[in-house]
């Protein structure tokens, strides 16, 4: 890869902004129940279609399938009516009242009492703090919900782009960190968590999502790997400088 | 791998690139996130916090298992990293108040994922579990207008704040929504406990007062101990009582247990068990004092000096003959002898072990017998209560180190703080149990039913406050008809909850609100009776999502309803209460620390040379210090009762009642065997039915002798059906030969959980009690269940 050559910066400029907005949507689908309008939009748009014939992987493939017949089969259904029934069931599967069908947190996986609020809240709270960040809901809410940890890939990224077009040098760290968050904390709990979510939704929706972010995030490691290999180099060269 | 595209290589692909990019451009305009901006932000100025490390703070658990215990919690950034227990230096006075496998899992139980997150209100109907988040706003604006409203159409007696002891301390969730009440124009006050309603009652007939306890420590003199369904290693009765009876034991006293159930303290403790039927407590204790009697082993003098109503010839004026315990006991007003024969076909006791009993207790003085509340929360629990204290009195027990003058037997030698409740302008009150019938017929009710304060209730039911309980539904009686009550939304309008889980009871609330946890709110608390301490339990963590103490909502509430001032009288948070109780306690104990160094401690405790002995006094100097009844002198005899004239079910003096769904009831041919409950170890009442680690501690399952599981073809492991005329529930059983045949034991607490069927599946004892009250205090009969079991 010609790294300095304008053509190829522009593909990895894309690359990492069709990343970034990958990471936003899941993050804020796994976040939030989502508004009527929202739900509207992405089911008229139906951008999963176009996605069938990629073979990314199995998990991905079967999402955008179900998502794909989602949106086909929901195009006549009242948006508000779907809001509300879609908001149900990310109640049930997220928040309660009744006993969780999926704990959207990561120390519920990873901590050895699966509870809310342990080392890996602390853990994943050091890692927004690094890039200057913090949750909103700070103490309230776990720092390691699955969708603000999405939403933090998605802005890592978003620094990424922004290193590409200032500080190359930067951008090099950046993608060690995308790399780090990605295998240390959300693929170490996000499949056995989409699992949970894959067998106890009864909504194809949330079924699609979880297969999903599960093909993605996979695939995503590997991508971040790959570009590690390209830019390291050139991180040399500029150390060296 | 092979088969699919890497995804650097789709992106690579400008053709399948571009099939991401519609995807892309969806995405990055989701953004309108509902009811929510973006979930991280810049850190404002610069907060980067330096590591902090781990800070240790004191603070214990709000259980209501009778102990309080020493929970340390190791925090850092908010983050309870784990916890620990006492670490103090022993000392034999006052040892360590160390946590039980509850308190050593209040972690992983208090920050649970399921925890209710965020105020709810009802969309279903009643108890179906529909609920839609809402606003703190809306919630506390829809409880003040239902307040008003419901006290305006129906009084301020149609408001009932319901038992709940879910959260066990002074700044008590309960007690603070009494005094919002209070404060409104009032509501229905309810008297008695579920735990001890006929033992509270009833002792006093004998002594004046339910305080007939000595402390613990003094049990070391004690030469013989007979624990009579007093279980302290499962039922905690302030967290030291364990170590005290080891004490006893190492100093050579002899332990006899007698229970249906060979008990973990038995099993620990017991140099004996002598099992008996439930509900025949009074019929093994009358023929105890015929054989003490008739052997001549009683302790005539303390009779003629202390007691009244023993023999005849120390009866109240105007009694007529043989209504004395000795005229009853030989059989002389009756007819019937209360020989250890007679004894033995009713409780399935050995006329021998009997007799030996009663002499073991007569001759080995000092002997303490302890009674538990197992026996009284019968049918006729009053019975077994007064029982024993005519025992305690036969052998010279009373007021003496080493002794112990049986009934309610509680004893604190401490007089701890607590936020007023304030004065009710209603004046009813009811027993707490019967409030399922002042829901229903509540304006009939009268001193019949045992109102207290007014002739008849002023309305029904109406509204209720549950806040920190599971007694709406888990922990009442009869949870299949409470359940139908509950669901006729024309007879309660309103019910507001608030809970750390949806609990049973949470099902059926219109308004559930998420209650926060110990951890997250400053309290002062102190274990049931026993234990001369008291805990400061430390906030040590923000609340969880948007949960928030009853106290945070009730002052809104108070707020609305135009009495913020007298509510909080300037205590604007729970920290300020408790400077408020600190501050009560240096009043009745000077010697007790600053607020800061107790709160910094976490634990206060006292010293005392000698052991509380009850009626001390009234024993070295009776002329000067008469017992608190009527007469001054113990009333074997009570003539207040006997006024009530009521002899079958209320007798004067304390007598074998053959019990309502007792061994001797014609319906044992439909359900032949006697079901009750018991406090298991792995829960505190309902609280941690839902914890994982305490199932896997100790699993729910119901304890049935093997004669029995024979006859029905059931072994260890197997489900069975328990089903009585009122309900089923579903259970694994234990076969074991540590329940005595005939009878079946099922660990209260359970969540009632019906199937489809209307079945419970989680082995909740409630399907199977009677909502009928016991006849003097009016209180729950819990025990006295008959059932069938078949193998599921
Ligand atoms: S549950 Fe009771 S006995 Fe156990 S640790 Fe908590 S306070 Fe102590």
């Amino acid at each position: 890869m010609h790294i300095e050559g304008n053509n190829s910066l522009k593909q990895l400029e894309e690359e990492l902004i069709i990343r970034k907005n990958i990471y936003n949507f899941l993050g804020a689908y796994f976040y939030n129940p989502q508004s009527a309008e929202e739900l509207k939009k992405l089911i008229e748009e139906n951008p999963f279609e176009e996605l069938k014939n990629i073979h990314l992987n199995e998990y991905f493939m079967k999402g955008t399938d179900l998502l794909e017949e989602f949106c086909k089969n929901n195009l006549e259904t009242e948006p508000q009516q779907l809001s509300k029934r879609l908001k149900e069931e990310f109640y049930r599967l997220f928040i309660g009242p009744e006993r969780l069908k999926a704990p959207p947190y990561e120390s519920v996986y990873l901590g050895k009492d699966k509870i809310v609020f342990d080392v890996q809240t602390l853990q994943i709270r050091d890692c927004y703090r690094c890039w200057g960040l913090e949750v909103e809901k700070k103490y309230q809410e776990p720092d390691d919900h699955i969708g603000i940890e999405l939403q933090f890939m998605s802005y890592l990224i978003d620094q990424a782009v922004l290193s590409l077009n200032g500080k190359k040098e930067t951008l090099y760290e950046n993608l060690l960190d995308q790399q780090y968050f990605l295998s240390q904390h959300i693929l170490a709990f996000g499949p056995d968590f989409f699992q949970l979510v894959i067998h106890n939704t009864q909504e194809d929706f949330y079924q699609g999502l979880a297969f999903l972010a599960h093909g993605f995030i996979k695939e995503d490691l590997n991508y971040l790997r790959q570009l590690q290999k390209e830019w390291e180099p050139y991180f040399k060269m500029a150390q060296a400088i | 791998m092979s088969e699919f595209n890497g995804f650097k290589k789709v992106l690579n692909n400008p053709f399948s690139r571009r099939s991401f990019l519609k995807l892309s451009a969806v995405a990055a305009g989701t953004t309108a996130l509902v009811g929510c901006s973006s979930s991280l932000k810049t850190i404002s100025e610069n907060t980067v916090a330096a590591d902090d490390g781990i800070k240790i703070i004191p603070t214990t658990g709000p259980n209501n298992c009778g102990g309080r215990c020493v929970i340390k919690a190791h925090v850092k950034d908010n983050v309870i990293m784990r916890i620990s227990t006492d670490t103090e230096t022993d000392d034999p006075r006052n040892p360590q108040i160390r946590a039980c496998v509850r308190g050593r899992s209040y972690r992983k139980y208090f920050l649970s994922p399921d925890r209710l997150k965020y105020p709810m209100k009802r969309v279903g109907k009643r108890g179906e579990g529909k609920f839609e988040r809402i606003t703190w706003e809306e919630a506390v604006e829809t409880i003040a207008s239902e307040i008003k409203r419901i006290g305006k159409e129906y009084g301020p007696g149609s408001r009932y704040v319901n038992y709940a002891w879910g959260y066990n301390a002074q700044i008590h969730p309960m007690n603070l929504s009494k005094r919002l009440l209070a404060l409104d124009g009032g509501y229905l006050q309810f008297y008695n406990t579920y735990s001890t309603a006929a033992t509270s009652f009833a002792t006093p007939y004998t002594y004046g007062t339910a305080s007939t306890g000595n402390t613990p420590d003094d049990w070391v003199n004690s030469k013989l101990l007979i624990l009579w369904g007093f279980n302290p290693a499962e039922t905690i009765h302030g967290s030291q009582t364990m170590y005290r009876l080891r004490q006893a034991k190492e100093a050579g006293a002899k332990i006899i247990v007698v229970d249906p159930r060979y008990t973990d303290t038995a099993v620990g403790f017991a140099d004996e068990w002598i099992p008996l039927l439930p509900t025949t407590d009074n019929a093994v204790m009358d023929a105890m004092a015929y054989v003490m009697i008739t052997e001549n082993l009683h302790d005539q003098a303390f009779l003629d000096k202390y007691c009244l109503g023993f023999d005849e010839e120390h009866m109240p004026e105007g009694i007529y003959a043989g209504n004395s315990y000795k005229s009853y006991v030989l059989g002389e007003s009756d007819g019937v002898p209360k020989t250890p024969e007679w004894a033995e076909k009713i409780s399935k006791v050995p006329a021998t072990t009997i007799r030996h009993l009663a002499r073991e207790y007569a001759t080995n003085k000092p002997a303490a017998l302890i009674q538990g509340w197992g026996p009284q929360r019968h049918a006729y629990g009053e019975q077994p209560v007064r029982g024993a204290t005519v025992l305690a009195a036969m052998t010279g027990n009373v007021g003496i180190y080493g002794g112990w003058a049986s009934g309610a037997g509680y004893a604190g030698r401490q007089r701890i703080g607590s936020i007023p409740i304030g004065e009710n302008p209603v004046k009813a009150k009811i027993s707490c149990f019967l409030w399922t019938d002042a829901i229903v017929r509540g304006t009939e009710m009268g001193a019949k039913d045992g109102v207290q304060g007014a002739d008849r209730l002023p309305a029904n039911i109406k509204l209720i406050m549950n806040t920190a309980g599971n007694t709406l539904i888990n922990q009442h009686s009869d949870i299949n008809k409470t359940a139908e009550i509950l669901q006729d939304e024309s007879l309660v309008e309103f019910i507001v909850c608030s809970d750390l889980f949806m609990s049973p009871s949470a099902k059926f609330a219109d308004i559930l609100l998420p209650g926060n946890s110990f951890f997250e709110r400053n309290n002062i608390g102190t274990p049931w009776g026993y234990g001369d301490y008291v805990m400061y339990a430390n906030k040590v963590i923000d609340n969880l999502y948007e949960s928030r103490s009853e106290y945070d909502w009730l002052v809104e509430v108070a707020d609305k309803l135009g009495f913020k001032d007298k509510f909080t009288m300037g205590n604007e948070t729970e920290e300020d209460w408790c400077r408020y109780v600190v501050a009560k306690t240096q009043e009745n104990h000077p010697e007790f620390p600053s607020y800061d160094e107790f709160k910094k401690r976490g634990v206060y405790k006292w010293f005392y040379d000698k052991p509380y002995v009850a009626f001390k006094k009234q024993i070295e100097d009776p002329e000067n210090n008469p017992f608190p009844t009527p007469s001054g002198k113990i009333e074997i005899f009570s003539q207040r009762l006997y006024e009530m004239n009521e002899p079958k079910e209320i007798p004067a003096v304390p007598k074998y009642i053959s019990s309502w769904e007792g061994p001797e009831d014609p319906l044992t041919e439909k359900y032949p065997l006697q079901c009750i409950g018991w406090h298991y170890k792995r829960r505190s009442h309902s609280t941690h039915d839902n914890n994982p680690w305490m199932e896997e501690a100790a699993r729910q399952e119901m304890w049935m002798n093997p004669e029995d599981a024979k006859a029905r073809g059931i072994k260890t492991g197997d489900k069975a059906k328990v089903f009585n005329d009122r309900g089923t529930t579903i259970i694994p059983v234990l076969v074991t030969s540590r329940i005595m045949p005939g009878v079946v034991a099922i660990p209260q607490g359970g969540w009632y959980q019906p199937n489809e069927k209307g079945e419970d599946i989680r082995g909740s004892i409630n399907v199977l009690t009677s909502l009928r009250p016991t006849p003097l205090a009016k209180g729950n009969p819990q025990h006295t269940n008959l059932v069938e079991v078949i193998k599921q």
